[in-house]
């Protein structure tokens, strides 16, 4: 390793503290949420600010798993993000794949057809009635397949597709392999990055995603999630001088956040894994050489 | 342009009035509706009818909905009607989406809970809904079961185009709640008047009636909803004191309406609250008030001396809470409203019967009655009425030496919450259904009772149906709001209270909104 | 007349020919891009057969087909709103500030780990700088409250207990802006960055080591191989951002938004959810929906033109 210069010293402790700070904005709220969740009522609100608790309750997260039916809507989730992010990626790259060749006939027209429906869209009605006539409604797969592709991420990945070096690929094509085959054996492999972040930007856009289920299902036992979720954040308010002489429940403020907690982490999870497809780059250099 | 509709505001708001302390006398003569369908439509009855509802109404939208075998109230609605009932329960806040999209795409539902009148008249000019009128005479026991009032809300162009949804139960969530053992600290009596309770904010505020040695205590805390209305949280009840009322609140005199946010009494209210806004009496977290469970937690940490909240609070539950929460279970009590400078005392005005069962238009005449047949015995079937308002038998309820004994209070957490979706058929309880609420603490009790006294007619201006053409009403409803909590923290002086009425007709038009509320009041016959 | 004709169909065939010799030749480029085709055209293009809405009285009943034309009606009640010129400068103005920080944000974050040599720490401030993103604007706000409230706010008690005046954040016009834009870049940093860090993965490290070989300063290896790497993807994102000018993020100021504020944040899509979907006005919020396309795509059209100059198109 090269000896570093102190301007090269301090410019790398100025990296890595502003790093630390940044860290630190960034996980303390979160930090706020968690420790919330497992701290009684009393505390957080005599306290203010929580975030190391003086004393532990699960109860909360009892309430959320007791009550609302998280495990079905678990599978929910789970069968879109993966069944459809799978699918999203092949049909994205698919299709990015031909609109990376600049001398491909009719590109541009095709990029422009896509492009088009990132700022026009129909409304809510139509793209209801048309889904409803393909008798996509209340079906799981309503999750799934009007979202099949994401203009904006075809456009991406065809970005890096045209990156690439075209020598790579000519010599492969050269060498008798076909579309098909450099589009496997070669583009991929050098597009992990992108691959595993458009990977990323999908499975947790249906992990994230609520409305459609609202708008298309009726069955409650096809929910996802985040409807479970937005139900147990968006229903404290509901003490209604209508319901019953009030159920008096636990802190409403501390299922919050522990339903926060619970449809948050698995998909927090999933970032540290693909992180370790960003080093691939090295792999250009090898097959170039 | 889906978007997430936040119902935070809803409760205290939407509270409505209800036929409390009318009107009961007639339901108790209602007779079993079973009797009732088997003598008029035994025949029609045969055939099994399948009827889809779209049940805004529920009391709780994050509540399940069971598998037909739990189902019990289910089960017994399908057997009385022989029906085959699909209940959809929209997710909270996106129910007029969803409602929208079904419509759209062809899919009415054959019976919808309507929130709102102007729900119910929007629909209805857009074709939706069906005209009820010629057949509501055939259920003499449902109309009884409602007050005149209520059905004159279902009342649009002529026709009844709705039966009303649900009792609204009012003088409880705007309770006037003070701190007794401050006032017994300070040695200062139980407010009257607007004057008195300023005195007291200002002693609450400023003599540290807690004894901590910190200026951390304040007289008042109000809020506002997410839309900016004053409508809820506690200014609106100051305001009462002076009889006026933020925009939307209309009164009819001496053949004109009377906005009551833009009487000239307004003023006097908004200098009062000024005067609190200028001495500091006021929890400067006032401004982040925009939900019922904020202004709550207020109230546990103890450090405010008064407040408008629901008489709930001094619940068990509730009191242990503050006792966790602050060490000590603080003496509130609820009193009676201020008398005010024009002998106004108003806890609120009684809740208007905007909510409503409305019935598709694609409904056939066979449908429609069997539908009516439905909510008639929903709401008047005796025997049927303590499983929908207060849930399964054996659970919670039971009968006790030969009466209804309401167990829900009792019920272990574990157990409220396996059966929460008894909420969704909650809609027939009655107003006035002491068993329903089963206060536990007498003071809750006597509370409820007490503010009955000082619940005015409902405001006729809640008939009043948004005109379509009038496409400034968004923003003139965001100025108003506006200029009045400028008013209120003295960002704008009163002196320019001329100039805020002349903007209003200038830019925004009020001239024909009035005009409209003419019109409309006139076609209601409140104005000749 | 025949030879008029014929005169007509020779390019026209030699024209067609050429096509199906192009088909024949990239067939299998054809195949590939077939399933996208016929996916946009079904669930985008059908659709938008609904923005005559825009154009039309609509009513639930009638349905789009039936429901009366009114022209310009909708697009005129939007411009001639009390209220126009506020929304639409309040919504050019926050959308130009998180474009100009929240776009330039995660690329210096980027940048910024691309500095980073040891792995895990790298890994680590990666994941954490990730986690806003899934907080919900409801939530934040709720943060926001706790931290920010002029009563019992934390912040505003760290100021009082130093006897300085506590500050209105959540109210006072001024902060408005000042808080969307920045909660805004501190939800989406590491989110933004991870398709920078994707880029930056994808640059062959034989720059690199080709670079310091020469002598260049950190800063010219950042200069000449890191920004170049990614000009692509930053000129992409550009563009598509553009796309969405007049979207400035309506679920985060509906929740920042209150009687205080909104003279300097309240935007269009919050003004359409007051006047339009809340008194079923769906022909209004069409219209609206169609007026921030055509700015959109004006925008990414020009935007593209540009972009050749770089050779950054899309298309």
């Amino acid at each position: 390793m090269v000896k570093l210069t102190i301007g090269e010293k301090a410019w790398q402790s100025a990296v890595y503290f502003i790093l630390i700070m940044l860290s630190l904005l960034c996980l303390l709220p979160f930090l706020y949420v968690v420790a919330v969740s497992v701290t009684p009522e009393s505390e957080v609100l005599r306290r203010g600010i929580v975030i190391i608790p003086e004393s532990f309750t699960f109860v909360a997260y009892k309430e959320v798993f007791i009550s609302n039916g998280i495990g079905q809507a678990y599978k929910i989730t789970l069968f879109r993000t993966i069944v459809g992010t799978a699918l999203n990626v092949f049909f994205t790259v698919i299709a990015a794949y031909p609109l990376s060749k600049k001398y491909l006939p009719g590109r541009s027209p095709f990029l422009i057809f896509i492009v088009f429906t990132m700022m026009f869209s129909g409304g809510l009605i139509p793209t209801y009635l048309l889904i409803r006539s393909l008798g996509l409604l209340n079906s799981p797969w309503v999750l799934i397949v009007p979202h099949l592709i994401s203009a904006f991420n075809l456009v991406i990945i065809k970005g890096f597709f045209e990156q690439l070096p075209a020598e790579i690929e000519e010599s492969a094509r050269v060498d008798g392999a076909s579309e098909l085959q450099s589009l496997w054996k070669i583009i991929l492999p050098l597009s992990m990055p992108v691959l595993a972040t458009i990977s990323l930007f999908y499975a947790v856009g249906h992990w994230n995603s609520y409305f459609d289920a609202i708008v298309y299902i009726n069955d409650a036992n096809l929910m996802p999630l985040q409807v479970i979720l937005r139900n147990i954040l968006l229903n404290i308010a509901n003490q209604s001088a209508e319901s019953i002489a009030n159920t008096g429940t636990v802190s409403q403020f501390a299922v919050q956040m522990a339903a926060v907690v619970v449809t948050t982490v698995p998909i927090l999870i999933v970032y540290p894994f693909m992180q370790k497809h960003f080093t691939k780059g090295m792999l250009m250099g090898s097959i170039k050489g | 342009m889906q978007r997430t509709k936040i119902s935070f505001a809803i409760l205290a708001a939407t509270v409505g009035l209800g036929t409390l302390l009318s009107g009961c006398g007639d339901q108790e003569e209602a007779k079993p509706a079973a009797s009732n369908s088997s003598t008029t439509t035994d025949d029609a009855f045969a055939k099994k009818m399948k009827i889809s509802m779209f049940n805004q109404g529920t009391f709780n939208a994050a509540a399940p909905i069971p598998p037909r075998e739990e189902d019990i109230q289910r089960q017994m609605l399908e057997k009385a009607m022989n029906i085959d009932l699909e209940m959809t329960i929209p997710q909270a806040g996106q129910a007029t989406t969803k409602l929208n999209t079904l419509i759209a795409g062809g899919d009415i539902p054959d019976l919808l809970f309507l929130k709102s009148r102007s729900d119910l008249a929007q629909y209805y000019d857009q074709g939706v809904l069906a005209d009820l009128t010629p057949y509501l005479d055939q259920f003499p026991e449902l109309q009884k079961r409602f007050s005149s009032d209520s059905w004159e809300a279902m009342s649009y162009q002529g026709k009844t185009i709705g039966v009303p949804g649900y009792d609204n139960v009012n003088g409880i969530s705007r309770s006037f709640f003070i701190r007794n053992d401050w006032l017994k600290k300070l040695n200062m009596e139980v407010p009257t008047t607007p004057d008195e309770l300023f005195e007291v904010m200002k002693a609450f505020t400023e003599k540290d009636p807690d004894g901590n040695g910190k200026n951390d205590t304040y007289g008042f805390i109000g809020g506002m909803n997410k839309e900016g209305s004053l409508q809820t949280y506690g200014f609106d009840s100051l305001m009462w004191m002076f009889g006026v009322n933020p925009p939307s609140a209309i009164d009819v005199k001496d053949n004109e309406p009377v906005y009551l946010f833009m009487d000239p009494k307004m003023k006097e209210a908004l200098a009062y609250i000024n005067k609190m806004m200028t001495a500091n009496v006021v929890d400067p977290d006032w401004v982040t008030m925009n939900s019922p469970d904020l202004l709550d937690q207020k109230l546990f940490k103890g450090k405010i001396g008064f407040m408008i909240r629901d008489a709930r609070r001094l619940e068990p539950d509730y009191q242990q809470k503050m006792k966790e929460i602050s060490g000590e279970v603080p003496e509130w009590i609820v009193i009676p409203p201020m008398v005010g400078p024009y002998g106004d005392q108003i806890v609120e005005r009684k809740s208007f019967q905007g909510n409503s069962w409305a019935i598709s238009k694609t409904a056939d005449k066979d449908k429609i009655i069997r539908i009516l047949s439905l909510l008639n015995y929903l709401f008047t079937d005796e025997e049927a009425y303590p499983n929908f308002a207060y849930g399964i038998k054996g659970i919670h309820w039971d009968v006790v030496d030969g009466k209804i004994k309401n167990k829900t209070s009792e019920l272990s957490k574990e157990m409220k919450e396996k059966y929460l979706w008894v909420d969704h058929y909650r809609m027939p309880r009655r107003g006035d259904d002491a068993e329903y609420f089963s206060f536990q603490n007498p003071k809750t009790a006597e509370a409820f009772v007490n503010n009955q006294k000082y619940v005015g007619p409902t405001l006729p201006g809640n008939l009043l149906t948004a005109d379509p053409s009038d496409t400034l009403a968004a923003d003139r409803t965001r100025f108003i709001n506006e200029s009045l909590v400028k008013f209120m923290t003295g960002k704008d002086p009163l002196t320019n209270w001329d100039h805020f009425l002349q903007t209003l007709d200038t830019k925004f038009d009020m001239q024909t909104y009035k005009e409209t509320a003419v019109k409309q009041f006139k076609e209601a016959g409140l104005i000749k | 007349m025949q030879t008029k004709w014929a005169a007509e169909v020779i390019p026209i065939s030699r024209k067609r020919s050429s096509w199906i010799r192009a088909i024949q030749k990239y067939k299998v480029m054809y195949i590939l891009l077939f399933p996208a085709l016929v996916y946009f055209a079904v669930f985008k293009y059908i659709p938008l057969a609904g923005i005559v809405i825009a154009f039309k009285n609509y009513n639930l009943a009638l349905g789009l087909w039936d429901s009366p034309w009114v022209g310009l009606k909708n697009f005129k009640d939007f411009i001639n709103g009390v209220y126009f010129w506020d929304i639409m400068r309040n919504t050019i103005i926050i959308s130009l500030y998180k474009l100009l920080f929240g776009f330039s944000a995660p690329i210096a974050l980027a940048l910024l780990l691309n500095e980073v040599h040891t792995q895990w720490f790298k890994k680590i401030v990666q994941t954490i700088t990730y986690l806003p993103h899934f907080l919900s604007w409801v939530i934040v706000y709720g943060l926001m409250v706790a931290l920010l409230a002029p009563g019992d706010g934390l912040f505003n008690m760290i100021l009082k207990e130093n006897g300085v005046q506590p500050i209105s954040f959540l109210t006072e016009p001024e902060w408005g802006r000042l808080l969307v834009i920045s909660s805004e870049i501190w939800k989406d940093i590491g989110w933004g960055a991870i398709l920078y860090l994707a880029a930056l993965a994808g640059i062959d490290p034989s720059l690199y080591e080709a670079a310091r070989m020469d002598g260049a300063s950190k800063w010219r290896q950042l200069w000449h191989v890191t920004l170049p790497g990614i000009r692509g993807v930053v000129i992409l994102m550009l563009i598509l951002k553009l796309s969405h000018i007049l979207d400035a993020g309506f679920d985060q100021i509906f929740m920042f938004a209150n009687s205080f504020n909104q003279e300097k944040i309240d935007i269009i899509d919050t003004w359409v959810y007051r006047e339009g979907l809340e008194r079923l006005k769906i022909g209004l919020a069409t219209a609206v929906g169609l007026f921030k396309a055509v700015i959109g795509f004006i925008l990414v059209l020009a935007a593209n033109k540009l972009a050749k100059k770089f050779d950054g198109q899309i298309w």
